[in-house]
């Protein structure tokens, strides 16, 4: 039986705003997992806060509406707890690289196997309009009337030092290719980081723009570090694609022979 | 009752800690009960240390007022820890011939031994061994007791190193020609017993009380429950991992927790801080965690290695909102595996968070108890028979909980507030339906005879009120009071949130005065029981990092008419 999208959807409406980038990575989201036929019980989908990390709620699947910059560390407690469930972080710039940033490097570096969609719109959405560690240096806003003079953080980059073994880009505007991107992440063992850009058509309403520049990369998905760091670093950041591929240890806890517990109270003979 | 009270000192690298654990294990080996302190400088490795060791031939799991004899390896920092070893008046301080004690002893009848000598007759020999065997004799514990505890210490390093301790030990023993061996005299008891630290026993605890998760971020003096831990689970099909920081503990325990694994984080004040947001995050979504804070000296990193109890408020009050839990105390250094054990249970019952409020005084003191018997408690989470609304109303306030992969009643866990089946709403009436029942479903349960202890006369003229390292000490006033005539009982609120108030204020109904002991400046359990009872209190409340003596209590007492 093929399973469609709007089967992995549930029956809650969007709070987002009309024509918000989020619709299309809820529905290319919802493609792959139709695609990959996936569990529904045997899925669950983690977030921190943000208008991003609303889409648990809208995926009919389980699912952790959690901390604003915490969904990482609740995705790595029940992939640890719970190897067998297909797990899935989604998180928006601020959420992920301001006050979620140093759980974004840590999980990079543990690889462990699960997919983390970051929805980047350059702008705190939810909040109503603040920059963020990906906003232009001279982006105006009341919190920062003159810009924020700091140079945006290249979250792909980050993540490709950090450690995750799946760095791809995708665009909200082009939701066929995003769902390839994101099945491929799925499908792939370790941690795949996905970043999506995804306009606030609210407060960036430029960036509707995005669709007249975003291009694929022109070169194939690489298991070698520089080279995906030279495509990286040599292409304009709205060129989509997967810059990087590798075959890395995943991070696993300790193991030993099960005892039973009362031997360990041994410890405790004089 | 007998006591003994001894302390050792010396710098870094002169081994006081292994000499006090010789002799604790020697002493429980021979049937006799024991208590014992480490004291650490500032320095992280190699600064002058200290142990406090308290032997009786009864439980004893408190400081003694006065030390019979202090020890001096050398005497380099000593002044560092001469508050902490406050000496009797007839009391003996022993030195090695070449180290003469600091002014501040020389009133003390000193005596003089060859232990750097005789330690240097052996190839790489030690003054500790010596100085261990020396103290032993002089106690009266017999020699075969400390030679086998060398055997235990150090068989893992191969015969040879033993048999060249047992040798060294062997020496110092021979020394006393003389001893005063008081232990002689007392009664031993050949029942089993338990050598152990607080942290290791509360991580036991955590254990039989179904804990197979475990995420923190190492910080003293909770690192070394972590460190007992992290070898073990994994024999019980268990995970233990480090965290990035303690925002991330705490998060990645709620999502083991998530998936039906019972999770737990164990911490110490400035962690705690910071996890306090993810603590609201727990008991808004009604995901069950143990959280253990071993209080040290606060606010901010205040005195890291010392102990206080003064993170009470934190506990009951951290999280922001409405947000009741579940706080325990244990009384005693035996009851931290049991109340980590009961924690454990009743998180997972009432879906909460449950902290355990351990102190570095219990923690990372050691003790030769009887064997701590296992609760049979164990973490259980109420499931759902089929499709269910995650947080709908039971009369008991507890929701089933669907597990993901087991249960097919697929939900999102939110900490926004949510409709009964987690749909995030602003209205009043879901906000008033969820609130009420997650403060009902702590209210409603029976927590049984565990939330309140009482110990001494029924009808008492005084009550003390004391929780962790001040219960036995409480106690022991009481035990002292009551012989002299004025009958002291003391009440050990071990369930601290939700409040038994109307048992307290029942059981304080006859007596003429209640206090309130603490280990803190600002009496902040005097004042939560003020703020819960209707029973007026009298407060005893001084802050770390020295441990109240039972001395100082009942002379406050006996102030008051
Ligand atoms: C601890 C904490 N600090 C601040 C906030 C307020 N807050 C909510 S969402 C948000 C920013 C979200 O921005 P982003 O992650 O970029 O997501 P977007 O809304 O743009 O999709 C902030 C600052 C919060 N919820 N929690
Ligand atoms: S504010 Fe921006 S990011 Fe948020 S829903 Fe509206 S368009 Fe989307």
């Amino acid at each position: 039986m093929t399973a469609f999208a709007n089967d992995y959807k549930s029956d809650i409406h969007p709070v987002w705003c009309p024509g918000c980038g989020h619709f299309m990575v809820l529905r290319a989201l919802t493609q792959s997992l139709a695609w990959l036929e996936l569990d529904k019980n045997s899925t669950a989908i983690f977030s921190g806060i943000g208008c991003s990390s609303r889409l648990p709620a809208y995926v009919d699947t389980y699912g952790f509406h959690g901390l604003h910059g915490r969904a990482l560390p609740l995705a790595t407690g029940a992939k640890l707890a719970h190897p067998e469930l297909n797990v899935i972080v989604v998180s928006g710039d601020g959420d992920a690289y301001a006050i979620g940033g140093n759980h974004f490097l840590h999980a990079c570096r543990r690889n462990l196997d699960m997919t983390l969609i970051v929805m980047d719109n350059a702008v705190y959405g939810m909040t109503k309009g603040q920059p963020s560690p990906t906003t232009e240096p001279d982006w105006k806003s009341k919190l920062a009337p003159q810009g924020t003079h700091l140079r945006p953080f290249k979250p792909a980059a980050m993540a490709l030092s950090a450690g995750a073994s799946f760095v791809a880009r995708g665009f909200a505007g082009n939701p066929a290719e995003l769902s390839k991107l994101i099945t491929a992440g799925i499908q792939h063992r370790g941690f795949s980081f996905i970043e999506v850009l995804s306009p606030c058509v609210t407060f960036r309403p430029e960036e509707l723009n995005w669709r007249h520049e975003a291009e694929p990369l022109d070169a194939p998905p690489t298991d070698d570090l520089c080279t995906a760091m030279h495509n990286l670093l040599n292409h304009h950041h709205l060129t989509t694609g997967i810059y990087y591929q590798a075959d890395l240890p995943v991070w696993t806890p300790d193991t030993a022979e099960p005892v039973p517990l009362q031997q360990l109270e041994e410890d405790f003979q004089p | 009752m007998n006591t003994y009270a001894l302390a050792i000192t010396g710098s870094g690298g002169a081994g006081v800690v292994t000499a006090g654990t010789l002799l604790l294990n020697a002493a429980a080996r021979a049937g006799y009960y024991g208590w014992m302190l480490k004291s650490f400088g500032p320095q992280i490795r190699g600064g002058e240390s200290s142990v406090m060791l308290y032997l009786s031939d009864a439980p004893i799991e408190r400081v003694l007022d006065r030390f019979d004899l202090l020890l001096g390896l050398d005497w380099k920092g000593f002044e560092r820890f001469a508050d902490e070893v406050p000496l009797h008046d007839n009391a003996v301080v022993w030195h090695d011939s070449h180290a003469h004690p600091p002014e501040l002893l020389q009133r003390c009848s000193l005596r003089a031994l060859p232990l750097n000598d005789t330690a240097r007759t052996f190839d790489k020999g030690r003054i500790n061994m010596v100085a261990t065997g020396a103290l032993a004799a002089e106690l009266g514990l017999p020699l075969d007791a400390v030679q086998d505890a060398v055997h235990k210490l150090l068989s893992r390093k191969g015969d040879a190193v033993v048999e060249a301790g047992q040798q060294q030990v062997a020496a110092g023993h021979a020394l006393i020609e003389t001893p005063s061996a008081p232990l002689r005299n007392w009664h031993r008891q050949t029942t089993p017993r338990w050598v152990a630290a607080g942290n290791p026993l509360t991580g036991l605890g955590l254990l039989r009380g179904g804990v197979r998760f475990v995420s923190a971020y190492p910080i003293t003096p909770a690192t070394d429950l972590l460190e007992w831990l992290a070898p073990r689970l994994p024999t019980q099909s268990g995970v233990l991992i480090q965290a990035e920081d303690e925002l991330a503990a705490i998060n990645m325990a709620i999502g083991a927790s998530f998936t039906g694994t019972p999770a737990a984080t164990a911490t110490s004040g400035p962690g705690l801080a910071l996890m306090t947001e993810g603590i609201g995050l727990a008991i808004a979504s009604e995901t069950p965690v143990t959280l253990i804070n071993v209080n040290r000296g606060g606010p901010s990193t205040g005195i890291p290695t010392k102990s206080e109890q003064s993170d009470l408020e934190t506990l009951l009050f951290a999280p922001h909102g409405d947000s009741p839990h579940i706080v325990v105390a244990p009384l005693g250094f035996s009851d931290l595996a049991p109340t980590a054990q009961w924690a454990a249970y009743l998180a997972d019952r009432l879906q909460t968070v449950a902290m355990v409020a351990s102190e570095q005084a219990l923690a990372q003191a050691s003790a030769i108890v009887e064997p701590v018997p296992d609760l049979g408690l164990q973490a259980e989470r109420l499931r759902p028979a089929g499709k269910a609304c995650r947080y709908a109303p039971t009369e008991s306030g507890v929701s089933p909980m669907p597990l993901p992969a087991l249960d097919d009643a697929r939900y999102v866990a939110d900490g926004l507030e949510h409709t009964e089946c987690g749909v995030p709403s602003s209205f009043a009436t879901d906000h008033r339906a969820q609130l009420e029942k997650r403060q009902r479903k702590l209210e409603t349960f029976d927590y049984g005879a565990r939330a309140l202890a009482w110990e001494g006369p029924e009808d008492p003229d005084t009550v003390l009120i004391a929780i962790g390292s001040l219960w036995p000490t409480a106690v022991a006033v009481a035990d002292e009071r009551t012989t002299a005539g004025h009958p002291t009982a003391v009440l050990g609120p071990r369930l601290l949130m939700p409040l038994p108030a109307e048992q307290i204020d029942a059981r304080l109904a006859q007596a003429r005065q209640v206090w309130v002991l603490e280990n803190n400046h600002s009496a902040q359990l005097y004042h939560y029981l003020r703020g819960h009872l209707n029973t007026p209190l009298h407060s005893f409340a001084q802050p770390g990092p020295l441990p109240i003596q039972a001395g100082e209590v009942l002379a406050a007492l006996e102030e008051t008419p």
